[in-house]
Parts: structure tokens; sequence; C-alpha cells
């Protein structure tokens, strides 16, 4: 039972030595080895999204009263659990239609690179106890750094259609995209400065108590940022699929807009499983110490949670408007995140650390709950003002 | 250091062949009979209109800019958060006051409308 | 040759290859996109020199923001793919002139510097010491201050030039 516990972390070692067995040079054979893990690893977010997207159907369905992908026959298997594979055949052989005065180049790239980097944050996640691609010492960084790398194919996509529609919907994505940056990286800063490093496997670690419980508020802001980046309802705005048809991917059909679609559906999942190391406590639960490979189903468990409430966004929520979404995060979010983290910082070092954690950590829970109340008394305060103007603006419009 | 991003290099080229695979299999796969009716630009079905470049407005500008602006403040304040735990108070004060300069550029965009979305 | 050297050929030619194609295309759209392509290269040498943070900081600023704040300019200019504008005027000669002096110049400086051999090692808490030096009285808390005044000046004359008169 030992080495079978232990059996991911053994694996590449005796990998390494059958290689080099053979009589690959040194350098060579950890190429191929590192290789072979890449492979493994990208196949992790790509069977894990092919159940997500039924899981989505189905539960969205249940949320709007119907029963969503039915077995309709031997096809696509029990409760249509293989509907996405039959999904995927049907996209690989539509035909590709590309308008006339469409740019090749640019039109073809941005699927690739739109895939490409929706594949590559799954480096740096850590999937259980010593589990990870690779421990990089910037990790979230890394993370948020190629997420914005990922705006450029949105505006390539838009550009490339030639569709002054599918332009302007690139442009307004790529300024909704960038403007929830900002309180994304400032609630990160925050998570930082309690684990004390930006490595996820470090942040898993200093997680004795979630930090979900010690900093609400960061926890939300982080989610709700993300919920805008991934550009899931209500932020739709980006898709919208009942009003302008595909936003910035009208134009593409057949395969690519298959990756698009598969690109979304992963950066969910990715925003799900970060949110679960971050503020969740990722592998963390009981029994890991002895058992590793459990660690990789608490955090399935965390992020399918995480996915839940997601899902629970998307089936309730109105979509927003272009000026209530920026409104919302230049004059809401922003001034909040920052608020956040000053008080992070002042309360961190107000506690002396000679008090022991639990002082610490409540302390914190205690001034993130104040700065809640306080920001939900100045949002009552701001809404009984515009109501009194908005009910004296009609009392001088109709002065009878 | 450098042992960690072979991974990452490695691991770039595993994800372009999963970008460009897909791609490749319905290259393959799929029918191929262009038509000039199906190459037109998709607008619901009318005839396209005019050119595919309108003018654009200027608050697309103004709210990239302030973005640039706050991004820069959030990449100076990781290294300061990274170096927290070791930071004596003054330190701390000191980016809060950075922090609280950057706060007042923000009110300061506010007041002056120019976060209105026309 | 160790894999570090061909590596950085290897991130050299992707950088001066774009930086080359955002001088000459036509294109202006594609300029950018190279452009884009060549901060992606810096950002590969970056990792080469051991500095991740600053490679990161590098995609998150550049490709993340003054690209797409490229972009968004070159969509509100007008005519700006005229392909009647002629790509060169009449004084190229004098342009050339000074390119190749400031070309000579540079190298000359760096063929004739006493660079160390080897250089040092670079500790593995950079990021850290970075942060506490940022703070530091004694280090570079002034430029830091600074730094917060010039972006919030910088905000100001955006606010100024951008406002509908």
């Amino acid at each position: 039972m030992e080495p079978f516990n232990d059996f991911i972390s053994n694996i590449s070692p005796w990998l390494q030595g059958l290689l080099e067995g053979i009589g690959l040079p040194d350098v060579w054979a950890r190429v191929v080895v590192l290789g072979i893990g890449g492979f493994a690893l990208a196949f992790v977010p790509l069977i894990a999204v092919i159940f997500l997207i039924w899981a989505a159907r189905k539960l969205i369905a249940r949320m709007q009263d119907r029963i969503g992908p039915n077995n309709s026959g031997p096809y696509p298997g029990p409760y249509a659990l293989f509907q996405t594979f039959a999904d995927a055949i049907k996209m690989l052989t539509k035909e590709d239609v590309i308008p006339a005065a469409a740019d090749r180049w640019v039109f073809n790239i941005a699927p690739i690179v739109i895939l490409t980097i929706a594949v590559l944050i799954w480096a740096v996640i850590p999937l259980g106890k010593d589990i990870t691609g690779s421990d990089l010492n910037i990790g979230i960084f890394y993370v948020l750094a190629l997420g914005s790398g990922s705006m450029v194919s949105l505006l390539m996509a838009g550009w490339g259609s030639d569709n002054k529609y599918a332009l302007l919907g690139a442009l307004r994505a790529v300024a909704n995209m960038i403007s929830y940056e900002v309180p994304q990286i400032l609630s990160v800063i925050a998570v930082v400065m309690v684990a004390g490093s930006l490595s996820m496997q470090e942040i898993t670690k200093a997680q004795n108590v979630p930090f979900i419980f010690v900093m609400p508020v960061t926890a939300l802001l982080f989610f709700v940022s993300s919920l805008a980046e991934a550009g899931r309802q209500p932020y739709d705005l980006m898709e919208a699929d009942s009003e302008i048809v595909a936003g910035y991917f009208v134009e593409y059909s057949g395969m690519k807009f298959g990756q698009f679609y598969l690109s979304e559906f992963m950066n969910n999942f990715a925003i799900s499983v970060i949110t679960a190391t971050l503020f969740l406590g990722g592998w963390q639960g009981p029994f890991v110490d002895s058992v590793p490979i459990l660690g990789s189903l608490w955090l399935l468990l965390k992020s399918c949670l995480v996915f839940f409430v997601l899902l629970w966004c998307w089936g309730t929520l109105p979509r927003l408007r272009i000026d209530q979404m920026l409104n919302f995060n230049w004059k809401f979010l922003t001034p909040v995140a920052l608020v956040n983290v000053c008080i992070v910082a002042l309360v961190g070092k107000a506690v002396p650390s000679s008090a022991g954690p639990w002082m610490q950590k409540s302390a914190l829970l205690g001034a993130n709950i104040l700065l809640a109340l306080a920001v939900l008394g100045a949002l009552v305060v701001a809404g009984r003002q515009a109501r009194r103007r908005d009910v004296s603006g009609q009392q001088e419009a109709s002065p009878a | 250091m450098l042992d960690q991003f072979t991974f990452i290099g490695v691991f770039l080229i595993v994800a372009l062949i999963f970008g460009v695979a897909p791609i490749a299999i319905a290259f393959v796969l799929r029918p191929k009979k262009p038509n000039p009716r199906k190459a037109e630009t998709y607008e619901c079905g009318l005839q396209p209109h005019g050119e595919a470049w309108v003018q654009f407005k200027v608050q697309y500008y103004v709210f990239a800019l302030v973005f640039v602006v706050f991004d820069v403040e959030a990449v100076f304040l990781l290294p300061w958060a990274l170096a927290y735990h070791q930071l004596e108070l003054y330190a701390v004060i000191e980016a809060i006051i950075f922090i609280l300069i950057l706060l007042g550029a923000l009110l300061y965009v506010w007041r002056k409308n120019a976060l209105k979305w026309m | 040759m160790t894999l570090q050297q061909v590596l950085f050929i290897i991130f050299g030619i992707i950088t001066l290859g774009a930086a080359l194609a955002v001088v000459t295309r036509r294109n202006v759209f594609h300029a950018a996109l190279f452009l884009i392509l060549a901060f992606f290269g810096v950002a590969g040498l970056y990792v080469l020199l051991e500095a991740p943070f600053l490679a990161a900081a590098q995609l998150f600023i550049y490709v993340g923001g003054i690209s797409i704040l490229i972009i968004f300019a070159i969509m509100l200019t007008r005519d700006m793919m005229n392909p009647n504008v002629a790509g060169y005027n009449r004084q190229w000669w004098l342009a050339a002139l000074v390119a190749v002096a400031l070309c000579g110049m540079m190298g000359w400086v760096v063929l004739n510097h006493n660079w160390p051999a080897t250089p040092g090692d670079v500790p593995p808490e950079s990021i850290i010491n970075l942060g506490k030096a940022l703070v530091d009285p004694a280090g570079l808390v002034l430029p830091f201050e600074v730094a917060s005044v010039l972006l919030l000046v910088a905000l100001i004359g955006a606010v100024t030039i951008a406002r509908e008169r």
C-alpha cells in the first residue's frame, strides 16, 4: 500500500531511469518525461470539461424547470452522459465558412491562441499534495498574466471577422475584461499578504483555516471579478446568446467555434479550481497526510461546489448592461478592493504576532465583517439619496 | 529556478499541439464547398451595409487608460505584499499612502464624469 | 552550445523579427500584433535571466494593458490604413544617418566595455528583497511614492485631454 500512496510522485523518477537505461542522454530523457507529464496534465481539464458541460446543461435545465439532454437513444449514453462527445463530432464535421474579406491569418490564429492559453493556465495549479505541473514561485501571478494574454485573441477574433458587430462586441468584451482585472489582482494581493507567497502550493499549505473564513470580502471580490473575466452570467455581455448571437465569434463555424466554446468552459473550470485553491483550502482535508491521492478528491469536490455556485448565478441572475457593469466595477468593486487591501495590511500588523495565529485570523475576520457592514451602510445611504432625487425629479416634472 | 520553467516550456509545446489538433482533425474531416453566398458577412440575414470599420467612442480609450494606471499600481504592490511578513508598521503605512493617492486619483476621475459610458 | 544559449538565440530571433515586422508592415493592426509577439519574446528573455516576476509583470502590463491601449488607439483613428499614404517621406536619408550613428555608438560602447565573465548568483528570494527595498527608507521608498504621484498626474492629464468640451 505504501508505494501506491505516493504512486504519482514515484512514476517520474522510474520513467526517467527507464529511459536512461535505453541510452537516451540525460536532458532528452527529462524532456520526454516532462512531455508525457504535460500530456497527462493537459487531459485533466479536457476530460473534466466534457463532463462539466453535460452537468451544466442538466443543472441549468433543472433551474429553468425543464429536463435538459435526455436519453434519446443508445448514442448519447444513459442520461445523455456522452452528449458532449456527440457535440464534438458534430463540430468536427461541419464546414468552415470564412467571410470573403476576412483577414485569413488573424482569423485562423485566434482560436488556436485562446485554446493554448486556456490549457497553459493548468501548469501551476496544485492538483494534489505534491502533484503539480510546475510549482512556480510566481504561481498565481502567472495565471493572471496569461489571463490578460487571452484578451489579445479576442481582439484578433473580432478584427479578423470583417464584421462590424463582431468588432464592436470584441472591443466591449475587452473593455469589460480589463476593467475586472483590477479588483481581481487586488484581492490576490490581499491573499498573498496573508499567505506570504505567490506560489499556489504554498498558499494551499498556508491554509490551516480556509481563507474564506478569514477574509470573506476578499473571496467574494475575487469570485465576482473572475465571473466577469470569464464572461459568465450575469456578465454575459460578451456572448449574449439571445441578443447579439455570439458577439466576437459570430463568424466562426465548425471546430473553430468549438475551440472558443471549449476554452470558455475550460476557463470556467479553471476559475472554480483556482477559487477553491486560494480560498477553500485546495487539496487540504481529512486524511490527506496518510493517503496523498485523497487530496485530488478534496480539490475536485471543492471546485465542483464553486462551479455549482457559478451555474447557480448563471441560471438565476439577469444580464447586466455594459454601463452597469463598468459602473459596478469602477465605482464599487475597485474602491472596496483598495480599502480591503489597506485594512488587511493594517490589521495584520496591528495585532502583534505574539498573540498567536488564531487571534490574528479572527481579527482579520472581524475587520472584514466591519468592512462589509460599512459598505452595505454606504450602499443604503446612496440608494436612499438616489431615490430621493428620483422622487423630487418626478415631483418637478409633474407639478400637479 | 530555471528547471521550474523547463516544464512550462515543454507544456507550451503540448498546449500548442492541443490548440492545433482539433482544427487539424476538422480540416481533414469537414466538407469543403465554398460558395459566394456563404462567404458574405453576417448581419442578421440582411445585406451587409457599409465598411466594417466604424468610428468608435473615446470612452474605450479612457477606460483602457485608467486600467493601465491601476495595473501598474497593482504590480508595484505585489513585491510589497510578498515581503509583508518581514516588514515593520511604517512600511505598511508607506504602502497605504501609495494606495490612498491612487484612490484619490480614482475619485478624481469619478467626479470628472470620465467614467460615464455614453 | 548549452540549452540556455539555444533558447536565448531563439527568443532573440523572435523578438528582433517581430520588432522588424512592426516597423515594416503596412497593415497597422498586423503591426500591433507583431508588437505583442515582441513583448512575448522579451518575457521569454526575462525568464532566461532568472527574473520570472519581471516576465509575468511584462506580460501583465505590456500585453494586457499597453497593447490593448495601442489597439484601441488604432481603432479610434480614422483613415489609418489608407493605402494611398506613402510609407516614406522625403527626409528618409537623414533618419537613416541618425539610425546608423546611434547603432554604431551603441555597438562601440558594448564592445569596449569590461563585461564580468560570470554573472553573480541570483538569490532565491529576489522578489521579497525587492519588496523590502521598495519601502526601505534607505532604499527606494521615495521613487515608490513619486511613482504613485506620477500615476495620479498621468490620470489627471488623460482625463483633461479626453474630456468632451
